[in-house]
């Protein structure tokens, strides 16, 4: 369990490691490594050059603008739990980042090494999902704006390129909502069975659902929004009994896999019993209101 | 004397192996390294059962910095492992040091690569080129029992190497009419020890006195040093083996392995220090695995609940080889040997087999057998208990084997003495408060488990029958120095138990020192002619009670002495706090000035009190220390999810006289986690084309913080059993009681569902299955 052989560069700006990006040929970036670390142990990733960008202080933020957050690629996800801006404006990501693995794990990986690592059943990818967010990426030329509903294609993979960085994930600020997530794991910290965020938009009597987003994981090759049911509950006041949802709308949007920590049935049973949950827990939930 | 014979032992001594280990001053295996030290990496096996065709080694010897590669034909000398016994209808197994032509499980090393660093050696395997021909693994544990045409060994043609049949009353006798049977085929799930510290060799060689040195992660170095002489022709005063700080074992080290050889043989070969650290996946796939059984049980009883007979057929799944020292026989049989529990039953039938699989070898794990039996049996009783609708702890209580009923021989051949069932199960019960706790809510449950034990166990018991070697004897010799300080001497090897600690107070005791200015040495075999290790759960006893019968050999040569020195008679000397002194005066004498008396004034002492201070003195106890423990359990499941949330948890035990006690709490609640995992999470699955689904810490589970609960322990001290001091082992008991406890509360929490458990580990996703299959019938 060793990796093969690579160079290492550590680039301590944003110019240097795209400059290293569009002149060297299968080369990996390494923020947090939790996951890369493992996967070059197994060899099942052999990169000739691994880029070390812990040093380029430019990607390590988060702020704030009238109508969004943004937060920079390798902001920790110890960091982002304690972020005020981000418990102030979203809440939900602090809370969900709790179920993250290890408290070390967690105080090493990186939002942009999460979601560009593309698992299924992790909980950046789901929140910025959720969120609607925008992911900001750059090459040596140029930087583009990517909507996360393009940026997932399918398990572990993204269509960002091989020269691209992530620099930041801007999350579009919500007036009045409210919201819930929940995850099942065979036991805490390992990755999620299934994992389901809710958020419900309000109307300004704050009774009335605007927009309903809900996102759920770990049930098929990448996060899924289930937007048939998310259409059914715009209209609906929020203290009606929201989890009264057509199974079968859940089931035709998902489709989990048979494996070591589930079958089929049961990840459907599962996703079934968190949906519930989380839409129960997100009606009694207190409404965010917070943009001015 | 009668002060200070209690005066360490009971107490709550800090472990003085702590401060080293925390304070990352330990040395593992890992740790140690030696200049011009070479690396080594296996090849392995990537299928289950397959034939190799041929192996190219040109591109990857041409790698800079690959000093050797060695194959099968390298090696040939060495004679196949083969693990011996005296048991009938045996069938030994041939295992090659490395895989000859045949491979038999997963993960089998065919390749030794030797390199200037694990990287490179790892670069290398990547470079050699294998054609394999794959053959159908055999997996399924029953099919493999009737396979009459794809064996293991074929050779042997059969799967079932050992066979043996336990038979006590008979069955015919009985109208089995008027009876209430229960009668189910229990599964218990194949695990891994998965020790913190994965194995682990460095061979040393010295090439000036041509003596090789093995730094083995193992438990028992004595048997590891006996196999070296046998295989590899090394004489025992050429080789010593040396058990560094080694980072759990659970039964996992307590084999000889095959790197192991390898390591030392290479060294020998190439006459450069050689080092294997096994990684995480080696181990997983690699280290002796434990208790996969399948139990068909039956119990018969009347309906006033008065045990009859209990019949069963056991098939172990022992992997590809009959492992070495302990074969095949050791957890299959045992499960049998265990299965009648502290019950009184007349009659009783159990035909046991051990099949060989490709998987790897299960050899000692925690609780060996009893895991397995005590789930069965408690199983049982609690089914028989809702059946004939009679309070579990009512229907055990009616049937337990009491104090005056003892000596009690069981259907399988153990003899129960001097224990404590009836009162060990009376404690956990108020303990827990058994009749408040009991629930008639659904999803809520409460389970028992108590069970018979047999440890510290002398020469006429053997750890695994039939086997020829000496596990009842351990010796201690005690030594005080011309500086005037002591140390103690054993065979053992504590990886985990705090024996260093433990030896210190009995040694201390009877001494008449403090357990901290005693030097604990073991470990080691140049340091004792013979000693296996620490397996067994047979330390305290055999170890305490060699310490005990040295100390006093010791104490009563020193009082010898300070007679003379003192000029009073020996009734008049004591020796406590490390001084020895002259009751109802000042005279007094250190240590110190004893040895400089012993060993350097030529004048004070006759010749014949000149002699060294040096003791040895052997323990045997003969039989063993039968032993008992009651768990109970209780359960919340939840139904949204299916997760299985254990509430309380408490243990009631007998260990004799407790040494240590913070000790004893500590390796109850570690043996309680790991039976957790039995029956809660760990599972090595192979699926049928013979791949393993769990070959990493992701997929197979073990239970962490969150998933033990607080565990209340009781422990009884009032069935002292016949050994020297008065110990009863308790390294194994948690693991033994859990699976049975944890299977009967999941089982009470479905009691609105009419489910009980009959598989272990029992997960969300297989309780689901279960009541999902319930409600469409």
């Amino acid at each position: 369990m060793k990796p093969s052989d690579f160079k290492y560069f550590k680039a301590n700006s944003l110019d240097r490691a795209l400059d290293i990006l569009n002149s060297e040929e299968n080369i990996k970036i390494i923020a947090g490594g939790q996951s890369l670390v493992p996967l070059m142990n197994f060899r099942l990733g052999q990169p000739d050059i691994l880029l070390d960008i812990n040093d380029i202080k430019d990607l390590n933020f988060v702020s704030e603008s009238s109508s969004s957050l943004e937060i920079g690629s390798l902001l920790t996800h110890t960091n982002a739990i304690n972020s005020n801006l981000i418990k102030l404006f979203f809440p939900i990501i602090s809370y969900a980042l709790k179920y993250v693995a290890h408290q070390t794990i967690r105080n090493q990986g990186t939002i942009g090494g999460s979601i560009v690592n593309a698992d299924p059943s992790s909980e950046w990818p789901l929140l910025i999902s959720l969120l609607n967010a925008k992911i900001n990426v750059r090459n040596k030329f140029k930087e583009r704006e990517i909507l996360v509903n393009d940026f997932f294609d399918s398990h572990f993979v993204t269509n960002i390129e091989d020269d691209e960085i992530v620099i930041s994930v801007t999350l579009p600020k919500i007036n009045k909502y409210c919201w819930a997530f929940e995850e099942h794991s065979s036991r805490k910290g390992d990755f999620a069975i299934v994992e389901t965020g809710v958020i419900l938009e309000l109307e300004d009597n704050c009774e009335t659902i605007k927009n309903a987003r809900i996102a759920i994981g770990g049930v098929d090759e990448k996060i899924i929004r289930l937007k048939k049911i998310e259409k059914k509950l715009v209209g609906k006041n929020i203290y009606q009994d929201l989890s009264i949802y057509k199974k079968l709308d859940l089931f035709e949007a998902i489709n989990p896999v048979n494996d070591n920590h589930g079958s089929v049935d049961y990840k459907n049973y599962l996703s079934d019993s968190l949906l519930k949950k989380v839409l129960k827990k997100c009606v009694n939930a207190k409404v965010i209101s917070n943009v001015k | 004397m009668n002060k200070s014979k209690t005066k360490y032992v009971g107490k709550n001594v800090l472990r003085f192996e702590d401060e080293r280990l925390l304070n990352g001053n330990g040395q593992y295996t890992a740790d140690i390294n030696f200049p011009g030290m070479y690396h080594v990496a296996f090849l392995r096996s990537e299928i289950s059962h397959g034939e190799i065709i041929s192996i190219d080694l040109e591109e990857a010897k041409k790698l800079e910095n690959v000093y050797d590669i060695f194959l099968y034909d390298d090696l040939k000398h060495i004679s196949p492992i083969i693990s011996k016994s005296n048991m009938k209808k045996y069938l030994p197994t041939k295992q090659h040091i490395l895989c000859k032509k045949r491979i038999r499980y997963l993960g089998e090393p065919i390749a030794a690569v030797v390199a200037k660093n694990r990287y490179i050696a790892e670069d290398a395997i990547s470079l050699i080129n294998i054609e394999l021909k794959e053959l159908e693994p055999i997996i399924d544990t029953i099919n493999a029992s009737n396979e009459t045409k794809n064996f293991v060994h074929p050779s042997l043609k059969t799967n079932v190497i050992l066979e043996r049949t336990f038979s006590q009353g008979d069955i015919k006798d009985v109208n089995q009419n008027e009876l209430i049977s229960i009668k189910k085929i229990f599964k218990m799930g194949r695990k891994t020890p998965l020790s913190m510290e994965p194995r682990s060799y460095v061979c040393d060689i010295n090439k000036r006195t041509n003596e090789l040195t093995l730094y083995s992660s193992t438990q028992v170095p004595g048997i590891i040093k006996d196999a070296i002489m046998t295989y590899l022709g090394i004489n025992g005063n050429q080789i010593t083996v040396i058990a560094p700080d080694v980072g759990g074992g659970f039964g996992g080290k307590a084999s000889l392995y095959m790197e192991e050889l390898i390591v030392v043989a290479i060294a020998n070969k190439l006459q450069t220090p050689i080092k294997w650290v096994s990684d995480r996946y080696e181990d997983l796939l690699t280290t002796s695995q434990g208790f996969e059984e399948i139990i068909e049980a039956e119990l018969l009883l009347d309906e006033k609940g008065n045990f009859i007979s209990l019949n069963s057929n056991v098939y172990g799944d022992i992997g590809a080889y009959s492992i070495y020292p302990w074969t095949a026989a050791l957890e299959p049989m045992q499960v049998a040997g265990f299965l009648q529990g502290p019950y009184k039953i007349k009659n009783f039938y159990s035909n046991v087999k051990c099949i060989t699989s490709n998987k790897p070898p299960t050899g000692p794990y925690r609780g060996v057998g009893r895991p397995a039996a005590v789930f069965v049996i408690e199983s049982l009783v609690d089914m028989a208990a809702r059946k004939i609708n009679m309070n579990p702890s009512q229907l055990r209580l009616n049937n337990i084997i009491r104090k005056n009923e003892q000596p009690y021989k069981i259907g399988s051949g153990i003899v129960w003495d001097k224990v404590g069932f009836e009162e060990c199960l009376r404690k956990a019960l108020s303990l827990i408060d058994y009749d408040k706790i009991k629930t008639t809510k659904k999803w809520e449950g409460v389970g028992i488990a108590t069970y018979g034990e047999l440890t510290g166990i002398g020469s006429k018991i053997s750890v695994a029958p039939g086997m020829p070697l000496n596990t009842g004897s351990e010796t201690s010799r005690l030594e005080i120095d011309s500086t005037g300080s002591i140390s103690a001497t054993f065979g053992i090897a504590s990886h985990g138990q705090g024996l260093e600690t433990t030896l210190s107070q009995v040694v201390g005791d009877h001494l008449g020192v403090t357990p901290n200015s005693i030097k604990i040495k073991q470990g080691n075999t140049s340091l004792i002619t013979h000693g296996t290790g620490t397996y067994a759960s047979r330390s305290a006893a055999l170890a305490g009670g060699a310490a005990i019968k040295v100390s006093k050999k010791a104490r009563n040569h020193i009082l010898n002495v300070a007679s003379f020195i003192l000029n009073v008679p020996k009734t008049e000397i004591d020796i406590e706090d490390n001084l020895i002194t002259q009751k109802n005066s000042n005279q007094k004498l250190s240590f110190p000035e004893l040895s400089r008396i012993v060993y350097s004034d030529m004048q004070t002492l006759p010749i014949k009190l000149r002699k060294p201070l040096i003791f040895i003195e052997s323990y045997d106890p003969i039989f063993g220390a039968s032993t008992t423990a009651t768990h109970i359990a209780t359960v919340k499941i939840n139904p949204e999810t299916f997760k299985i949330k254990i509430k309380n948890y408490v243990v009631a035990e007998d260990c004799g006289k407790v040494i240590n006690p913070m000790i004893v709490d500590g390796q109850v609640q570690g043996g309680v986690a790991q039976g957790i995992g039995a029956a809660l999470f760990e599972e090595m699955k192979y699926n049928e084309n013979g791949q393993l689904e769990t070959a990493t810490l992701a997929d197979y589970l073990i239970p962490n913080s969150l998933d033990v609960p607080e565990i209340s322990i009781s422990h009884l001290e009032d069935f002292l059993p016949n050994n020297i001091g008065k110990f009863k082992g308790m390294g194994e008991g948690g693991t033994i009681g859990a699976t049975g406890a944890i299977a009967n509360a999941v089982s009470d929490a479905l009691k609105h569902l009419n489910i009980e458990i009959t598989e272990l580990p029992i997960t969300p996703n297989k309780l689901y299955t279960l009541i999902k299959n319930k409600e469409k019938k």
